[in-house]
């Protein structure tokens, strides 16, 4: 779903709420008349199920948008293994082979990528720009973060991934 | 922010304190006012808390100056600020403060026991591990490796595992002694190649055909054996992975303190290296 620019995609999750909680009011309203003489709020409500999810996607996917140029401007390509908690806050482009996804259904997809030198979790915070499965061939921009943020291996925070039809450097 | 355990050290000293202050600080507030209750005075234990809660933020303290973060240590003046907010009746209070106070003591031990040796200054390198054993026989062939070849190497390397290969390979060209010849033909070849390879670092480009690496006789003294028939991006590879675990052994006889304790720091960046 495009909105202006911006490919704007929705969680299956967002998407399994909303259609469960309608099935719930629906059957609710035809049984309850306390329930009906809500549905004037209840159907709002309802719907803001959908559209939050869909406003706050929008949102991060401009703002990650904005970033991408300056990410690419100030990226330096390096191998996977030269990654080390001395480069925390470091902007890098990584290019390599997905070897895991997980949690994509979230739109907050998290990649092990790996290169001849070794192999590096990637986290996203919105969903990544092309559809991304394993053995892709990505390259990949983002900042070096802890894993839990103060503490932890350094890992990706992505803001880019997208396939590349190359074989990854190493 | 650094501290070392050298005794006598100002900064060792004022550690201590702080650590003897945890349990003091907890256990003594909060016996203090579980006395004045016995003793028939009217005690809010809510407020009693507040030993507890100093405790914990200098808990906090301790586990913050650390090199390596430990975060539950860090998340205990969270809990602190709640036994403080929460109203609470004396007995209740008196026992959930003295069970917090001993995890506050048990928490310290375990920050002291487990991210000590970081404090200390470089631990030295096991004989028995793949970076001891190369140390070893690096040390076999040139026993005496002056302070300013292991300072510079040690800022070298420093630079290169944050991330700033121009600063890295600038600091790498300007090696002290290498014009004059005293330097190790080794060690020299090591600055050679990551004052080359810095300099070429976020390129795109594939591996260059022409580039500084280390000599076939130098070969038996690098971490790494020579791969056989190497591709040349394999081959690059190699002798900057070579170098840098070479000046990494080389920076370990750094003798200043601030850049002893980053070359520590970065000992998993160098485990890393080799392929631990």
């Amino acid at each position: 779903m495009k909105i202006g620019n911006v490919d704007v995609k929705v969680s299956i999750l967002a998407i399994a709420v909303f259609v469960i909680f309608t099935i719930l009011v629906i059957i609710a309203s035809i049984y309850s008349p306390a329930v009906r003489s809500h549905l004037i709020w209840l159907v709002p409500v309802l719907f803001m199920l959908i559209i939050l999810p869909v406003a706050l996607n929008y949102m991060s996917q401009r703002q990650y948008a904005d970033l991408r140029p300056e990410y690419e401007r100030q990226a330096k390509t390096v191998r996977i293994k030269l990654i080390n908690e001395g480069m925390i806050g470091k902007i890098v482009r990584i290019e390599g082979v997905v070897e895991n996804a997980r949690f994509q259904f979230l739109n907050r997809p998290q990649y092990s990528v790996a290169d001849r030198s070794g192999a590096i979790p990637v986290k996203m915070f919105t969903s990544p720009e092309e559809d991304i499965k394993v053995n892709d061939i990505v390259e990949v921009l983002g900042q070096v973060i802890r894993r839990y943020i103060v503490t932890g291996d350094p890992i990706i925070n992505c803001v880019s991934i997208r396939k590349t039809e190359k074989k990854p450097e190493s | 922010m650094t501290t070392t355990e050298c005794t006598g050290s100002p900064g060792a000293r004022a550690v201590r304190y702080y650590e003897a202050a945890v349990p003091i600080i907890a256990f003594g507030v909060t016996g203090a006012g579980i006395l004045f209750w016995s003793a028939g005075y009217p005690v809010d234990f809510q407020y009693v808390s507040i030993g507890c809660t100093i405790s914990s933020f200098i808990l906090a303290y301790l586990a913050w100056i650390r090199p390596r973060k430990d975060i539950v240590a860090l998340s205990t003046p969270i809990y602190g600020i709640v036994f403080l907010a929460a109203p609470i009746e004396a007995a209740a209070g008196a026992v959930l403060q003295l069970l917090y106070a001993a995890g506050l003591t048990v928490l310290l031990f375990r920050l002291k026991h487990r991210f000590s040796g970081e404090m200390s200054g470089p631990a030295p390198l096991s004989p028995d591990e793949p970076l001891g054993k190369y140390q070893g026989r690096l040390l076999a062939d040139m026993p005496t490796i002056s302070p300013e070849i292991a300072r510079a190497a040690a800022r070298v390397f420093i630079r290169f595992a944050e991330g700033e290969y121009e600063e890295s390979g600038r600091l790498a060209s300007a090696l002290p002694g290498g014009a004059e010849g005293t330097v190790p033909a080794l060690i020299a070849q090591a600055f050679a190649i990551i004052s080359y390879q810095a300099g070429r670092m976020g390129e795109k480009e594939p591996a260059p055909d022409d580039y500084p690496t280390f000599s076939a006789a130098q070969h038996h003294l690098l971490f790494s054996p020579a791969p056989d028939n190497p591709d040349p991006e394999k081959d690059y590879s190699f002798q900057l992975d070579n170098a840098l675990i070479l000046l990494y052994v080389v920076a370990l006889g750094c003798t200043e303190k601030e850049l002893q304790l980053n070359i520590d720091r970065l000992r998993p960046f160098a485990r890393r290296l080799i392929g631990e």
